[in-house]
């Protein structure tokens, strides 16, 4: 960049690192915020982005590299640190205290207090009052937080951040419970803020949002920066391009085998949202015996929770699931399971594995019961099962005795597989099984999916690569906003197509207001 | 209809308020059905409530912190302190000045220890402050040993049995005790970092509190107030024995989520757990005249413990189920954010 741009750098990250858990979050990341201008960071689920950003706002330490505030190395050990350095930051998660006032929350840990230490809430207010009327937030400063609507609340949690009088004020996804009419005026306000030279990083997964207010945008996967550009710049396709990258994968050939009849079948799955709306909007698809289906969308599309509920894990959720053509109506995860569907989760260490036991303990996890008589484990059974799974999957390990999270990425993964298959399923939902392992092992995994096909397993995968959609899938499924967008054979499926589907309705707002943007400018 | 609702919205945030109308009510059926009853016999009631107020306060402090934090050591601390108040005092009211501070200390290492095992050690509080309460109640055992005999400060004494005009001091003690308690609660930074600390510890830390030091204060808060009420107490019955603390573990507790502090934090009233006190010292009263026996005193208190508990946490699973649809509804009607998606 050249030296006009340079000394606007307000803040600098200089090779900064993070590792937590032995996972490295953020790798050698150079990042620049500018000031009076909008920095926008943008990457996948998991890329990094929020830890970058806790890391700036003090409330996470790098493991490695330098901040530079004004030319000047400096280090937060706490988020109040970092406030008294003039960094705010609007959380994600909201981080209101519920029976409080809007004024309490607003003015917490900075309460205007008389010289005898009583608060004096009239000025609290009065002054909570004016911030709330520049975001034309429609609440009163002394109503309770938890009685207003989530958008309200996402409202006050801005206008606290604002009322820091922050020099560089950190926004990570302020717009995912506003209204159209609300993200307008908070737009409003970021270009107020910008005008009084206010640095402001934004996080978000629109990413028409990101092009219409961004004035330099920094890409993120897998805690690298892949890409720093001015926003004038790009399009949609290079952010695209820079999150989802391009590794040379090796996917297992396909086989001719022909899928059979019909495993399973949803039919108007829906599943509301907290903040409003539906997360799975009335999806309906049926999946043929030995067939793959991939189901593909950008992050926050519906489709781990499309698995979520086809698996019944909200009990909200409405929405009718056939088996073998036979409806299915218990409502519970466990007799789901019983019935013939397993689920590998997104998150494996979380929800996939139970990192302190063994493999095998790991892999017959499930399916104990199957192994019992009377009330004892019949252990040479067990073992018998848990050899022949580590030879079917062919996981590397020396002895199934060992704890499963001294195994690799990948066949951490194989051993989550390997569980479900021994629960004897007929249908496996697998939600981005390829996601944080090596290429190595995720041409096993692959492979693994092939032959799974082929025993004649119906399997639904979930995922937001689209090589990999495009390259294992028989049929490609497309979501958008909780909504099926697109449905393609392999053969008639081209990039195009699917990344248009994908985009379908994306970002409430901007469907609408980005023509009117366009004859703005 | 209107005013009936009104009074509900209004008793949401009043919560005292229940146990308030609790007191009336059995205070009335007991004038009604017992001649005994009068506003004297009422006075006595308040100067029992009044120790169990000064106690629940700080019980009300550790249980506003949130996630299960409880104060199980304060039984021993009232014991403990009672008989160290006789070995320093001995009697004397020129050592009255010694006595208190000596209490004071006490309490200071016992919430400070009870903070080290919660706070910087991590053990949860429930388990923390038993364990506390056994080790104190072996330096009771020891203290008994050492007791030289039953003597109270007659000041001290004037102090916990006196009356102005007809009112106990203790009460006024308690009544001056409750209102330092919600000026604290309401007006001052330190109540609204316990009542952000007990609802949300995450959102906390993020908003720069420092969680640890609000929880302690507040086990420090509870214990002083146990160790002070233990003094007053010995000094009320002209003595100590062992064992002498024990009813206040559960009843401390029960005035806390009996006056409408949430027991799951964040939430606090001190004229809840003022009222709440008199509530239940009313009830054992009530059972005392019935001619129940002390075994079944402690059932009655256990069985309404559990009863306003599972009122509370029922009151919680329904709140949360109705902000849910609502705000979906809301959004589908309105318009909300789903509204455009259909374009």
């Amino acid at each position: 960049m050249n030296t006009v741009l340079s000394q606007d750098v307000i803040l600098k990250l200089e090779d900064v690192s993070k590792v937590s858990a032995g996972t490295v979050a953020v790798k050698q990341a150079n990042f620049e915020v500018r000031k009076g201008a909008v920095n926008v960071l943008v990457g996948e689920n998991g890329a990094g982005k929020s830890t970058l950003m806790k890391i700036i706002a003090g409330v996470e330490q790098p493991t490695a590299g330098r901040i530079l505030l004004d030319g000047n190395e400096v280090s937060f050990s706490s988020s109040g640190d970092a406030v008294n350095r003039g960094i705010g930051m609007v959380f994600q998660e909201l981080n209101l205290f519920g029976n409080m006032t809007v004024a309490e929350n607003i003015f917490a840990t900075r309460e205007i207090t008389n010289r005898f230490g009583k608060i004096d809430r009239k000025e609290q207010e009065r002054r909570a009052g004016e911030f709330l009327d520049r975001l034309e937030a429609g609440t009163r400063p002394d109503m309770l937080v938890e009685d207003l609507r989530i958008g309200q609340q996402q409202l006050v949690e801005i206008a606290k951040a604002v009322s820091l009088d922050a020099r560089i004020l950190i926004m990570d996804e302020p717009t995912s419970a506003l209204s159209a009419s609300e993200v307008e005026i908070l737009f409003k306000v970021i270009a107020d803020l910008k005008a009084r030279g206010v640095a402001i990083v934004y996080i978000s997964h629109r990413l028409e949002e990101l092009i219409r207010i961004g004035d330099y945008i920094t890409v993120l996967r897998d805690g690298r920066i892949t890409g720093q550009e001015e926003m004038r710049h790009v399009d949609t396709q290079w952010i695209v391009r820079q999150m989802i990258g391009s590794d040379a994968k090796d996917f297992a050939k396909a086989d001719d085998h022909v899928p059979g009849e019909e495993i399973f079948r949803a039919e108007d799955i829906c599943l509301p949202r907290a903040t409003g709306g539906l997360a799975v909007d009335h999806v309906s698809l049926s999946l043929r015996a030995g067939e793959i289906l991939g189901i593909y969308g950008l992050m926050g599309a519906g489709r781990s929770e499309l698995f979520d509920c086809i698996m019944g894990r909200h009990g909200h959720a409405s929405g009718k699931i056939f088996i073998d053509g036979k409806h299915i109506r218990e409502r519970d995860t466990t007799r789901r399971i019983r019935r013939g569907l397993a689920l590998i989760p997104e998150d494996r260490q979380r929800e996939g594995l139970v990192s302190i036991l063994s493999v095998a303990s790991n892999l017959t996890l499930a399916s104990l019961s199957r192994f019992v008589r009377l009330f004892h484990i019949r252990g040479g059974d067990e073992r018998q099962a848990v050899t022949e799974m580590v030879r079917e999957l062919s996981i590397k390990v020396a002895d199934p005795a060992q704890e499963v999270s001294s195994l690799s990425g990948g066949n951490q993964q194989k051993v989550v597989i390997g569980k479900a298959l021994l629960t004897g399923p007929k249908v496996l939902l697998m939600d981005e099984p390829s996601r944080g392992i090596d290429v190595g092992a995720k041409a096993d995994v692959f492979r693994t999916m092939r032959k799974l096909s082929r025993d004649g397993l119906g399997i639904l995968f979930a995922t937001s690569d689209l090589d990999e959609v495009m390259a294992l899938s028989d049929r490609i499924a497309v979501m958008s906003n909780g909504k099926l967008t697109g449905m393609f054979d392999r053969a008639e499926a081209t990039e195009a197509a699917i990344v248009a589907a994908s985009a379908l309705g994306h970002g409430p707002a901007l469907a609408r207001l980005a023509p009117e943007h366009g004859e703005q400018r | 209809m209107n005013a009936l609702s009104a009074f509900t919205f209004w008793a949401q945030k009043n919560r005292w308020i229940w146990a308030a109308i609790g007191v009336l009510l059995l205070w009335f059926d007991l004038s009604v059905v017992t001649n005994r009853f009068s506003l004297s016999s009422l006075s006595g009631i308040i100067l029992s409530a009044s120790f169990l107020t000064v106690v629940g306060i700080g019980q009300m402090f550790v249980v506003t912190t949130g996630r299960g934090n409880i104060d199980l050591s304060v039984a021993s601390v009232i014991t403990l302190s009672a008989f160290v108040a006789l070995l320093t005092i001995k009697g004397q009211d020129a050592n009255l000045a010694i006595g208190v501070a000596t209490a004071v200390l006490l309490g200071l290492a016992v919430g400070l220890l009870n903070s080290l095992l919660v706070v910087g050690l991590g053990i949860p509080a429930i388990i923390a402050t038993l364990a506390t309460g056994y080790v104190l109640a072996t330096a009771t055992l020891l203290s008994n040993k050492a007791i030289p005999g039953f003597a109270v400060s007659p000041a001290l004494k004037d102090l916990a049995t006196g009356r102005i005009s007809g009112v106990p001091i203790m009460a006024i003690i308690a009544i001056v005790g409750v209102a330092i308690a919600s000026f604290v609660l309401r007006y001052t930074v330190f109540g609204q970092l316990l009542s952000a600390v007990g609802q949300n510890r995450t959102a906390a830390r993020l908003a720069a509190i420092n969680n640890g030091r609000v929880i302690a204060a507040a086990f420090i808060i509870s214990s002083i107030l146990a160790s002070l009420d233990g003094l007053l107490l010995g000094a009320y019955i002209g003595g100590a024995f062992l064992e002498m603390g024990q009813p206040y573990l559960l009843q401390s507790i029960a005035a806390v989520v009996l006056g409408g502090t949430l027991i799951f934090g964040g939430s606090a009233t001190a004229l809840g757990t003022l009222f709440a006190s008199i509530l239940l010292i009313l009830i054992v009263t009530t059972m005392q005249i019935i001619g129940l026996p002390p075994g079944a005193q402690d059932i009655v208190q256990g069985i309404v413990v559990i009863f306003v508990l599972a009122l509370a946490g029922r009151q919680a699973l329904a709140r949360r189920a109705a902000v849910d649809p609502t705000d979906a509804a809301a959004a589908k009607t309105g318009p909300g954010a789903a509204a455009p998606l259909s374009k």
